[in-house]
């Protein structure tokens, strides 16, 4: 219960201060924080394998991404006055409210067995159960989520996939290149002459 | 033979394929091409025609062709009450009824066709015209051929729109196109009784198969025959309505009284098509209709003595209104009411071979006198004024001795087509069952007025375009043989054509008409029997009123000369010159009140109805428009709202769950 | 052991938070942090079903999870980075075409 509590404190201080810092790599960072936490607490759920790829996968690799593009677009503050100011004190009154309902509802909870059986059942969510299931059970959805990432994969490429220039020369020399790059070369363009 | 049976339904087809490849291919045509397939193709189909008269001559039953499908699903409860499907057939079925129209349609269709080819010369839609000469056949043969009344109404409906085709020609004169929309009008409200009539058919017989209906009722039984006070007797409720429905039907069609109007306007369209369609085949639809009918009309005696009335009055409307006309096209449409008044006369008496008798002999001596007049036209260059006409014997001498022939024809002058038919008619309906006491007799003196005035006004209209001097100032010129052949050829039929009718007393079989109609269209049962002499004093009588028509008529012009009119005009106070005002009359009693309550409802729609429609759309769209707020294109907006209202749902489980 | 409850009620809270993260901030990047939260909040409470269970299907359906958020924060980072190309912002506020 102690090691609970720790972690629980752990997680939900990352998580306010993810929402809080105004810096987006001190968000992502506490974001990280929060993920470690939720890690721990897999083992302790008896999600050994869980927690390991959370670690790798979220906290690594996910976040690592985050903060790649946030330091890539390097934005600055928001500035300029909130336009939708009421949001604020409204979404903290609803998100208390809704925590509060959720636990409450949470502790409406019956367990439907003795907790010591149920966990033994797990066999400690080591990467062999886990398999065993997923390869079973959940083979198709197991095949499906990975062409959704081969699809996702293929996705965020031409996402951001630099336009191919005609004439990267002009697009370099001259703004109004980039606007002409499918235009006809031939056209008179006067950046054309300018370059 | 299999064949054999079949043949004579290509009859229909033939025409129908013309006018599909002339309407697609029409316009590559050079010019007389797409008047010489028209025509050849309706030529094939007079050939098949023969071909079927000379087959159904020896049968007493219908010929029915074997290739037929369901074409109506209908349910008729059998006799336990229960309901049973018996699809209506698309079939034909040649008789000897249909055989004789078919005749007739094809033939002087054909010739018409021809002369057209001549007529139409140089004319824009020339390709146009004969796809559409070629689609009234068609519908026209599909009509008479039909063994079934929804069969029938395809082909009503089709001469319906050739007919409205052809009268709007022209279309770019907007008189030509109101014509063609009148005339489709009144045709509609015909057809709404027609279509009554054949609802009542079935409720009554269980069938629309029209050899089925008049085999039903066997030869004799006139059932449920009450007789009222004036004499005249009535038949069965259902039957009589039935029938009633039929001739307010054919009167639309056939431009009798009270749907006649749109006849004398249907001669905007170009001469032959009036000579084709306005005179000699589609206005006899309705005749055909009561003649095809004939066991409900037998059976119905009282339908039969209205159609005979109505007949009667329009014989005398149109002999009226075609005395003082001035149009040389105009004359001869109010004569075509007139005459069908005759035919309606005739086969409202229960003769129904002495209406198709005049139907043929008709459609000789006016398609004649039609295509004559069209060949003054032309020759006069479109000139319609029959006082801008005059001494045109010597400059068309051919045309002059067909219209001489055709005048003397339509007056009924002894040996010629129309004194055999005329006379048929008046001793028919002298002897008729449907007349009563007095009907009968006061019809057939109406007839024997309008075969008076029939003989006036035709000679009129002859001396005035033939005879005196040229008072026109074109400079006529004889048609071409291909117009002037058709004339001799309609010219000898209308000499001839009464042979096929002589009157009884000259032999035992010298009728051949009425012994060919025997089966098909037998006469009503009743007919009185008159001596032989009463039979001759008839005749005499009309032979009597026919010359002194011509007589009478040769007086007036004597004295009055071109103006002749004018005397019937300070006599009638214009009264014939408008036709009786019976357009008037349609005016005020019909047009302005429809016009009114159309200006009111247009008010109100202004005012009423479009005001509440644009409060309510415009409601709509300040409500909309109000709604938008929430679509302020912030995400937090959005995301805002899907927080709330989950807060809320599980808000509300937490608190159901606590209570 | 800790029972199933308490685990549920850190995910509500954490899932709360997230959601409130979500509607505060401006950045289009932070509010996606924000989801990423409520995601693993929604994943902390399968895993302690699965236990309450004693059933791996949940674990199974998290690996599952986990698999789509990796592709949902490729795409996702993906269009930001493709407005910003157009609109060198991430301010969810300035982007707001789409009003009605």
């Amino acid at each position: 219960m102690v090691v609970f509590v720790i972690l629980a404190v752990l997680a939900i201080a990352g998580a306010i201060g993810t929402i809080s810092f105004k810096s987006g790599i001190y968000s992502a960072l506490s974001l990280v924080g929060t993920l470690l936490t939720l890690a721990m607490m897999y083992v302790t759920l008896h999600a050994q394998f869980l927690a390991s790829v959370q670690v790798m996968v979220y906290a690594g690799a996910i976040m690592v991404l985050f903060l790649f593009v946030i330091m890539l677009l390097n934005e600055s503050q928001m500035s300029g006055a909130d336009p939708l100011p009421w949001v604020q004190p409204v979404a903290i009154a609803g998100g208390i409210v809704l925590a509060a309902a959720l636990a409450f509802t949470a502790f409406q909870f019956k367990a439907p067995k003795n907790l010591e059986t149920a966990t033994a059942a797990l066999q400690g969510g080591t990467p062999g159960a886990i398999g065993e299931t997923l390869f079973t059970k959940f083979l198709l959805p197991f095949e499906a989520v990975s062409i959704l990432l081969l699809i996702a994969a293929i996705g965020a490429v031409s996402l951001v996939h630099r336009q191919p220039a005609h004439n990267e020369a002009l697009e370099t020399t001259s703004e109004h290149a980039t606007d002409n790059a499918y235009s006809d070369e031939t056209s008179s363009n006067p950046a054309k002459v300018v370059a | 033979m299999d064949f054999n049976h079949n043949l004579f339904a290509l009859m229909p087809v033939l025409p129908l394929l013309g006018w599909l490849v002339l309407i697609v291919w029409g316009k590559n045509m050079k010019e007389p091409t797409p008047g010489i397939l028209a025509s050849s193709l309706v030529f094939l189909s007079f050939v098949l025609a023969v071909v079927g008269f000379v087959q159904v001559s020896p049968m007493k039953e219908p010929l029915l062709n074997t290739l037929r499908w369901d074409f109506l699903p209908m349910w008729v409860s059998d006799a336990k009450g229960v309901l049973v499907s018996k699809p209506l057939q698309f079939g034909f079925a040649l008789d000897h009824l249909s055989s004789i129209m078919t005749l007739i349609i094809t033939g002087i269709g054909f010739l018409i066709h021809v002369f057209a080819i001549g007529y139409m010369h140089g004319d824009k839609g020339f390709s146009r015209f004969f796809a559409y000469l070629n689609f009234f056949i068609a519908m026209m043969l599909i009509l008479v051929l039909a063994d079934s009344y929804p069969v029938l109404f395809i082909g009503w409906e089709g001469v319906g729109v050739a007919s409205y085709l052809l009268i709007g020609f022209w279309y770019t004169d907007v008189k030509n196109s109101d014509a063609a929309r009148k005339a489709f009008i009144v045709n509609r409200i015909g057809d709404a009784f027609l279509m009554l009539g054949m609802f009542l058919l079935f409720m009554t017989f269980h069938t629309l198969n029209i050899h089925e209906i008049n085999s039903s009722f066997g030869s004799v039984v006139i059932p449920n025959v009450t007789t009222i006070s004036t004499g005249i007797a009535f038949g069965s409720p259902p039957l009589e309505l039935a029938a009633l429905f039929l001739l307010l039907g054919a009167a639309g069609k056939s431009a009798q009284l009270p749907l006649s109007t749109w006849l004398p306007d249907a001669m905007a369209g170009p001469t032959p098509v009036s000579a084709l369609i306005h005179a000699a085949t589609m206005v006899t639809a309705g005749v055909y209709l009561v003649a095809r009918s004939h066991g409900i009309f037998a059976n119905a005696p009282g339908a039969s003595s209205w159609v005979m009335w109505i007949g009667a009055l329009t014989a005398v409307y149109g002999a009226l209104s075609a005395i003082a006309q001035t149009d040389i096209k105009k004359i001869l449409a109010y004569s075509t009411v007139s005459q069908l008044g005759y035919m309606f006369i005739a086969v409202g008496s229960g003769a129904y071979w002495v209406g198709i008798f005049h139907v043929a002999t008709h459609a000789f001596f006016k398609a004649l006198l039609f295509l004559s007049s069209g060949s003054v036209i032309h020759a006069v260059g479109g000139e319609q004024d029959v006082r801008q006409m005059g001494g045109l014997r010597e400059k068309l001498p051919t045309t002059h001795i067909v219209s001489l022939i055709g005048t003397l024809a339509i007056a009924g002058i002894i040996p010629l087509a129309g004194f055999f038919s005329k006379d048929a008619i008046l001793s028919s309906v002298f002897t008729s069952p449907f007349g009563g006491d007095f009907s009968g007799y006061a019809i057939w003196a109406i007839g024997l007025i309008v075969a008076f005035l029939t003989a006036g006004y035709m000679w009129r209209w002859y001396s005035l375009v033939f005879l005196g001097t040229y008072r026109g100032h074109a400079h006529p010129h004889e048609s071409s043989s291909v117009m002037t052949v058709p004339l001799w050829i309609l010219a000898a039929l209308s000499v001839v054509g009464g042979f096929i009718g002589l009157p009884h007393f000259l032999g035992k079989n010298v009728n051949w008409l009425e012994g060919f109609l025997e089966e098909a269209a037998p006469n009503a049962l009743g007919f009185h029997e008159i001596p032989l002499w009463g039979e001759l004093i008839l005749i005499a009588l009309a032979l009597a009123a026919a010359v002194g028509g011509i007589l009478f008529s040769r007086w007036i012009i004597a004295r009055d000369g071109v103006n002749s009119a004018g005397w019937i005009a300070t006599r009638f106070g214009n009264a014939s010159r408008k036709a009786l005002f019976v357009d008037q009359t349609y005016d005020i009693a019909v047009s302005a009140p429809a016009k009114f309550i159309s200006e009111q409802l247009e008010l109100a729609d202004t005012h009423g109805l479009d005001r509440g429609i644009g409060a309510l759309a415009n409601g709509t769209a300040e409500a909309g428009a109000s709604l938008s707020v929430w679509q302020s294109g912030f995400v937090r907006a959005y995301a805002i709202a899907v927080l709330l209202g989950t807060a809320i749902l599980v808000g509300y489980l937490a608190l159901r769950s606590f209570a | 052991m800790v029972e199933t409850q308490y685990y549920i009620a850190l995910a509500a809270i954490l899932f709360s938070i997230g959601a409130v993260g979500f509607l505060t901030r401006r950045s289009a990047i932070q509010m996606f942090l924000c989801v990423e939260l409520m995601l693993n909040a929604a994943n902390l409470a399968l895993v302690a079903f699965s236990r309450a269970w004693g059933d791996l299907l949940a674990q199974s359906a998290v690996f599952i999870i986990l698999t789509l958020a990796a592709a949902e924060v490729a795409i996702g980072l993906g269009i930001i980075v493709a407005i910003f190309k157009k609109r060198p912002t991430t301010n969810v506020d300035v982007l707001s075409s789409l009003k009605g």
